[in-house]
């Protein structure tokens, strides 16, 4: 067995042991607070697939998760931890989306040409998303190279700021009195993403998310700053003196992230809204960080672990609306498994432990020979 | 704009800033900003990126909010105004607040502890990124608090239905409540901002005239060289992050208790951060943070002063101290630039 079998091992050992510690904590949370435990476990692990309206729910989740999840797997892979994909998720669609509202009189003739219109609709919006959000999201690093500054901090500024951009522009610049709430006017029908399943809000938009899964693993494993970035992201030092350009890197991996967030904003509203009504963070950029690092080396994987914050979401909000244990408990555990995976280290003296023993052994067989 | 004249924007501006409210309000919304900073002043000396300070303040104004409840309630024991007499009872009552708020403070220190030694394990022990494992924290903190706060008093959102306003001690000192203009600007404030002022002072001490505040700074600024001459650097990055729960939880104490008067989802609005930024700014440096957390708390307090004008839309207002907070960091960041680039024509 050579090293980096043991390397690979152990890491699949901390990925299964810091959900399983999280899972644990969490029934062992569940155990102590409710006065059905059985009841509210059943509702958290069962209850996603007790009917179709929920297991809608837990897909119309993945959508927008599979392209946040890109775009932080992205960032992470980079080791570029800009927050910013949040701020693309909302802001892209604010500004594409509501055109064809406003101009009713020119987009109206899409009306005419049925699904042909709908697909030039969605194309042209899913292109003004990815451009707005790759603006957007290069910024924090478009600083830090110009200037130095760290990104997390000024992604997080730009996040509260663009948050109020958005209240501002639903409560006042697109606001629509019929709607009764703080939502603009309804999108036309030739606007909207086809929704699959009759009843859910389960869209084409799952497409979408599944094909950018894909387009990440090719640029992450098969494109030239698919290669950079992942050394980048593994050693800046080693990546500055074999002469890569650590901060150009990390501008282009924020920009593709924030196109893909962009993006995923775009589609997710026009797949699950009615209404653009956007004024507070969906969180489904953060929620990102973790589908991402739980997917860490291999993007092929997003759509499991976008599966599976989806699942413990719809298996939350079931326990939280029929029992009392509150559904904020799974955000708990997935930040905690977030801070595990995080930790480098976790377990490393069972690795340095195994590896040693390997040599030991290796040594005594070439001995033998 | 909006049918008024620029000099009618400037003069209502000028009318704002000129006026003693204002500048006590500034005192007022710094003081949050301010305990953050000096938090991660303290962390940031000893070499670590603290950006579970945010969290840090959602948590510890939620703790204060519950200490302060359960406190207040022990104390007070079941006793109604009916069977003791009014006198009586208010007696009881005041030192059921007293003993509220300080039980706030202590609770919330604690918890604050807890937290960030929980966040200085993984950043030392298990050699986290200082970033990532900061974001997890803060993300752990948004779904802990409402968690908490509906299993304790019922409500997710907020504890206005267990619990009312908090009853934290404004101060009047004794000779400067007297005169006209400083007796509102620096009189009549809560005593946690007063707190706050001294431990910009306490910082101070301890960072440049201890000897643990030496091995802080050492630390920060080479942990090998540090460790060469026989420092613990583990020990001494622990008792920063101890010092920066410490300090930084008071934070999140005086928004519950003091400024909001209860708990809210999110009740820090990204303050945190903006202390981080300011004490980057200060470069760790608690005189110098504390100039800029007044910077951040000034544009702060100007934004909701000039929500009176309905002239530009509250939400841009809002935008106003993060804005400030970004060109901030932006300008600091070119001008370090200039002094790396001056110090290399030199050689």
């Amino acid at each position: 067995m050579t090293n980096k079998q043991i390397e690979r091992r152990f890491e699949a050992i901390r990925l299964v042991a810091s959900v399983a510690i999280a899972v644990v904590l969490c029934f062992i949370i569940i155990l102590f607070i409710s006065d059905n435990p059985l009841k509210a476990l059943r509702y958290l692990v069962v209850g996603p697939f007790t009917s179709l309206n929920r297991f809608g729910q837990i897909i119309e989740k993945v959508q927008p998760l599979l392209l946040t999840g890109c775009a932080m797997n992205l960032m992470i892979l980079a080791g570029n931890f800009s927050m910013i994909p949040e701020g693309c998720f909302l802001l892209a669609p604010c500004l594409t989306v509501p055109v064809v509202i406003i101009n009713e009189k020119i987009f109206g003739g899409l009306a005419n040409l049925g699904e042909f219109g709908r697909i030039i609709w969605v194309t042209c919006s899913i292109i003004c998303g990815g451009i707005i959000g790759a603006i957007i999201g290069s910024i924090p690093s478009l600083i830090k190279r110009k200037w130095g500054c760290d990104e997390v901090i000024t992604s997080i500024m730009l996040n509260a700021m663009i948050v109020q951009f958005d209240d501002w522009m639903v409560k006042r610049v697109l606001y629509d009195e019929a709607s009764g709430l703080s939502a603009s006017k309804p999108y036309p029908e030739y606007a909207k993403v086809t929704r699959l399943i009759y009843g859910t809000r389960v869209s084409t938009a799952i497409f979408v998310g599944l094909v950018f899964c894909f387009v990440t693993y090719l640029i992450v494993y098969h494109t030239k700053l698919g290669f950079e970035a992942r050394l980048v992201g593994l050693n800046p030092s080693f990546a500055k003196y074999s002469g890569i350009s650590v901060a150009k890197t990390g501008l282009l991996i924020a920009g593709l992230a924030g196109a893909f967030a962009g993006i995923g904003g775009v589609i997710h509203t026009l797949g699950y809204n009615e209404r653009f009504n956007w004024v507070a963070e969906t969180g489904f950029g953060n929620d990102g960080i973790f589908v991402g690092i739980l997917a860490k080396n291999n993007p092929l994987l997003l759509p499991i672990s976008a599966f599976a914050l989806g699942y413990l979401r719809v298996g939350a909000e079931t326990m939280g609306n029929n029992t009392d244990v509150p559904l904020e408990l799974i955000q708990v555990m997935t930040s905690l498994i977030i801070m595990m995976l995080a930790a480098d280290q976790l377990f490393s003296g069972a690795k340095h432990r195994a590896i040693v023993n390997n040599a030991k052994r290796l040594e005594a067989a070439k001995e033998e020979k | 704009m909006g049918g008024y004249s620029a000099s009618f924007i400037f003069g209502f501006i000028w009318s704002v800033i000129k006026s003693s409210d204002f500048w006590a309000m500034t005192i007022r919304m710094t003081t949050p900003l301010l305990f953050a900073a000096l938090g991660s002043c303290i962390a940031a000396k000893s070499g670590i990126f603290n950006m579970s300070i945010d969290g840090l303040i959602n948590s510890t104004a939620f703790i204060s909010v519950i200490c302060d409840g359960f406190v207040r309630k022990w104390v007070i024991g079941g006793r109604k105004k009916a069977d003791v007499g009014e006198e009586v009872y208010n007696a009881i009552r005041n030192r059921a607040n007293t003993a509220g708020w300080i039980a706030g403070i202590v609770g919330a220190m604690v918890f604050g502890i807890l937290l960030e030694l929980l966040f200085a394990y993984f950043v030392i022990d298990l050699k986290a990124n200082a970033s990532l494992t900061g974001i997890g924290a803060n993300l752990l903190i948004t779904g802990l608090a409402p968690f908490l706060s509906l299993v304790i008093t019922g409500n997710r959102a907020n504890t206005n239905t267990w619990y009312d306003l908090g009853y934290v001690p404004v101060v009047n000192i004794p000779v400067i409540k007297d005169i006209p203009i400083l007796s509102t600007l620096l009189s009549g404030h809560y005593i946690l901002t007063y707190i706050c002022v001294a431990c910009v002072f306490i910082v101070n001490a301890l960072l440049f005239k201890t000897a643990m505040g030496l091995r802080i700074r050492a630390v920060g600024e080479n942990p090998n060289a540090a460790e060469s001459v026989g420092i613990d650097v583990r020990k001494v990055q622990y008792q920063a992050s101890l010092l920066c729960g410490l300090f930084g939880s008071m934070g999140g104490t005086f928004m519950s208790l003091c400024y909001v008067g209860f708990w809210v989802r999110n009740i820090s609005a990204g303050r945190g951060f903006i202390g981080l930024a300011a004490s980057t700014l200060g470069q760790a440096n608690p005189i110098a943070t504390t100039i800029y957390a007044y910077v951040f708390g000034w544009f702060d307090a100007l934004g909701i002063n000039m929500r009176a004008l309905s002239l530009f839309p509250s939400q841009f207002l809002s935008m106003l101290p993060y804005f400030a907070t970004l060109v901030g960091l932006i300008l600091y960041s070119i001008s370090l630039q200039n002094k790396i680039k001056k110090a290399k024509a030199m050689q």
